[in-house]
């Protein structure tokens, strides 16, 4: 099938997940338009109902907007984006910052470790 | 009418090589006949021939449902309609119908040619009235005959179809669709030795002094033809209207209710 | 709208159904699965009307079930059964005169979609494109109730995807009851609102797919899995 799903997670979330990826990459912009809920459906092999549920939780969300019979919009409020984009980051980097801990790293230990990974990145790209 | 055309063309698609074999069988026929009367020398052969295979044709209709409703029995395509069963029905007889003239017509053509190139017809036949007539009467008594047959067969086999619903008799569906038979067979023949039936049937006769005939060949003695019903009756025929009309709406009743397949 | 009030089907010494009381909404899409010989094609022959059953009520759209009930259900059958002399466009034209509710044009978007030559004799066709045609002549239809008895059994999965694409495109999801009894429930998962699963002619079970997810964690494989070992 087209997708791969995770088991153990709504499938109506995942497929939000995707779309805010979207967003914040710069792939949807402000004001662009949605795939209707068919045709979303049809792309990713899901039950337009869930597709309707991805909306509305978007929509509840304020980073799209639905318009009467013209289908759904990303907001034009790049300030909620902005939002989004920031939340989402904060959201990996608490996931992060908790599995480190649970290592028992120090706050200090955990910076100095990312500049080590980040500049061993860099070597291996410098060769 | 949108509805009946497209069952009518579907069956007549669906059936059409089984058309083509009657066809074939019946040239078969023709050509052995030709082969005996060439081989021993006996033209009468080949009209006694021909004659079996006009009075066979009393089997084509029920023959013919048998076939196209035992193709209907393997798919639920014919029954998952939203038209009524009287109509499926219709049209299945309709097409047969159809099939049984083409057929059946040609068949009566090469035994009048039989009749006229064979032997000494008076030695042949004993008959009055010309062969024409009866032949035509014969075509009619033996088309009245294959569609009651065929009438019949609808029942068997939405009766057959039915028993799949009653869990006892799954089982023994053929044993009880046999058993019908009889019974029908030994009430039907109950009634008509009944004094009071054979009363009735005497009521509004038309005398009709021709059709018995016998065909005698160099050896064989066929016979055919209507000797009982050399007379008509009005009571009797209205008895059997009766009687198909009912069988018909039986098969309906059935195949609206409790035919699975 | 379908409704199930103490429904009983008894095959000779076989169980078809036992007492199932179930109904489904408008607007969804069930999945019914379950082993072979559960009673999931029972289950949807009796809604098509072309199963009698012994005891209890059926009611489609508030109408008692009988075969006639075929004018509001689209039924594909699991069988791989066609009229043999038939070409594409004879089946078509076939069903076109047989249902009020048939769209010839829709029929015609389907055929394109499939890739189907309506010129091509029907036992030409490879398995995977008769069952591609089944569904054709299933959707290309206007009933309140879609049936589809084990759509993708024995094919590919281009077939498979061609069929789900078909689905998702053409279904009126607002106002069709889609039921789809399948024992190859991964691939057609997210198609779902609810599973009922279904053993030795019960209902054991019934899920939103989401809801399981949600408050479970579980995907319906792995509920599948905890629903039918014993």
């Amino acid at each position: 099938m087209s997708e791969e799903f995770q088991a153990s997670r709504p499938i109506y979330m995942q497929i939000a997940d995707k779309i805010k990826q979207q967003m914040i990459r710069g792939e949807l912009l402000p004001g662009n338009k949605l795939p209707s809920v068919r045709e979303m459906a049809v792309q990713s092999g899901v039950n337009p109902n869930t597709i309707q549920r991805t909306y509305s939780e978007l929509e509840r969300m304020e980073i799209v907007e639905t318009k009467r019979g013209q289908g759904t919009f990303v907001t034009e409020n790049e300030g909620a984006i902005h939002q989004l984009k920031l939340g989402m980051q904060m959201d990996i980097i608490e996931l992060f910052v908790h599995n480190m801990k649970e290592l028992g790293l120090t706050e200090e230990e955990i910076i100095s470790g990312l500049k080590r990974y980040f500049n061993g990145r860099q070597e291996i790209k410098n060769d | 009418m949108k509805v009946f055309k497209g069952l009518i063309y579907k069956e007549l698609k669906l059936m059409k090589n089984w058309f083509m074999l009657g066809l074939a069988l019946l040239i078969l026929g023709v050509m052995i006949g030709f082969g005996l009367t060439k081989y021993f020398n006996e033209p009468n052969i080949f009209v006694a021939v021909a004659l079996l295979m006009v009075v066979g044709y009393g089997l084509y209709l029920p023959a013919y449902l048998l076939s196209s409703l035992n193709i209907e029995g393997q798919t639920q395509l014919w029954l998952h309609n939203p038209n009524s069963g009287i109509v499926l029905f219709l049209a299945k007889l309709t097409a047969g119908i159809v099939f049984y003239f083409a057929s059946f017509l040609l068949s009566i053509v090469i035994a009048i040619w039989g009749f006229k190139h064979g032997g000494n017809l008076e030695s042949l036949l004993q008959l009055t009235g010309g062969p024409a007539l009866n032949i035509v009467i014969m075509a009619v008594g033996i088309t009245l005959g294959t569609l009651f047959l065929g009438v019949w067969v609808l029942f068997y086999w939405s009766l057959f179809h039915s028993l799949k619903n009653i869990p006892v008799l799954s089982s023994l569906r053929w044993p009880v669709v046999i058993g019908t038979w009889l019974l029908f067979t030994t009430f039907g023949n109950y009634v008509s030795n009944l004094p009071l039936y054979q009363k009735l049937k005497n009521i509004g006769v038309i005398k009709l002094n021709a059709y018995s005939f016998e065909i005698k060949t160099w050896n064989t003695t066929a016979s055919a033809g209507f000797v009982e019903s050399a007379e008509l009756s009005m009571v009797n025929g209205i008895i059997y209207t009766v009687l198909v009309f009912s069988v018909f709406y039986a098969a309906v009743w059935l195949l609206e209710r409790k035919v699975e397949v | 709208m379908i409704e199930f009030k103490n429904v009983s089907k008894k095959y000779g010494r076989d169980i078809g159904l036992v007492d199932v009381s179930f109904s489904l909404e408008k607007g969804k899409i069930y999945g019914l699965i379950g082993p072979n010989g559960s009673g999931k094609s029972t289950t949807l022959k009796i809604i098509a009307g072309l199963v009698h059953f012994s005891k209890g009520t059926v009611l489609v759209d508030g109408i008692p079930v009988d075969r006639r009930i075929a004018k509001k259900v689209a039924y594909l059958s699991e069988l791989d059964m066609f009229y043999q002399p038939f070409k594409v466009k004879d089946m078509i034209d076939f069903y076109a005169s047989q249902f009020e509710d048939f769209r010839m044009d829709r029929a015609n978007e389907l055929l394109s979609f499939m890739k189907l030559d309506p010129d091509k004799k029907l036992k030409q066709l490879s398995k995977g494109n008769r069952g591609r045609l089944k569904l054709v002549l299933a959707m290309a239809r206007d009933a309140s109730v879609l049936l589809l008895d084990e759509p993708f059994s024995g094919l590919d999965p281009m077939v498979r995807d061609s069929i789900v694409k078909g689905l998702l495109s053409y279904i009126d999801y607002e106002n069709q009851t889609v039921i789809i009894a399948t024992h190859e429930i991964d691939e057609i998962e997210p198609l779902l609102d609810e599973v009922l699963a279904v053993k030795d002619g019960k209902v054991i079970d019934r899920q939103n797919v989401e809801d399981l997810r949600e408050t479970k964690g579980l995907s319906v494989i792995q509920w599948m899995k905890e629903t039918f070992k014993e």
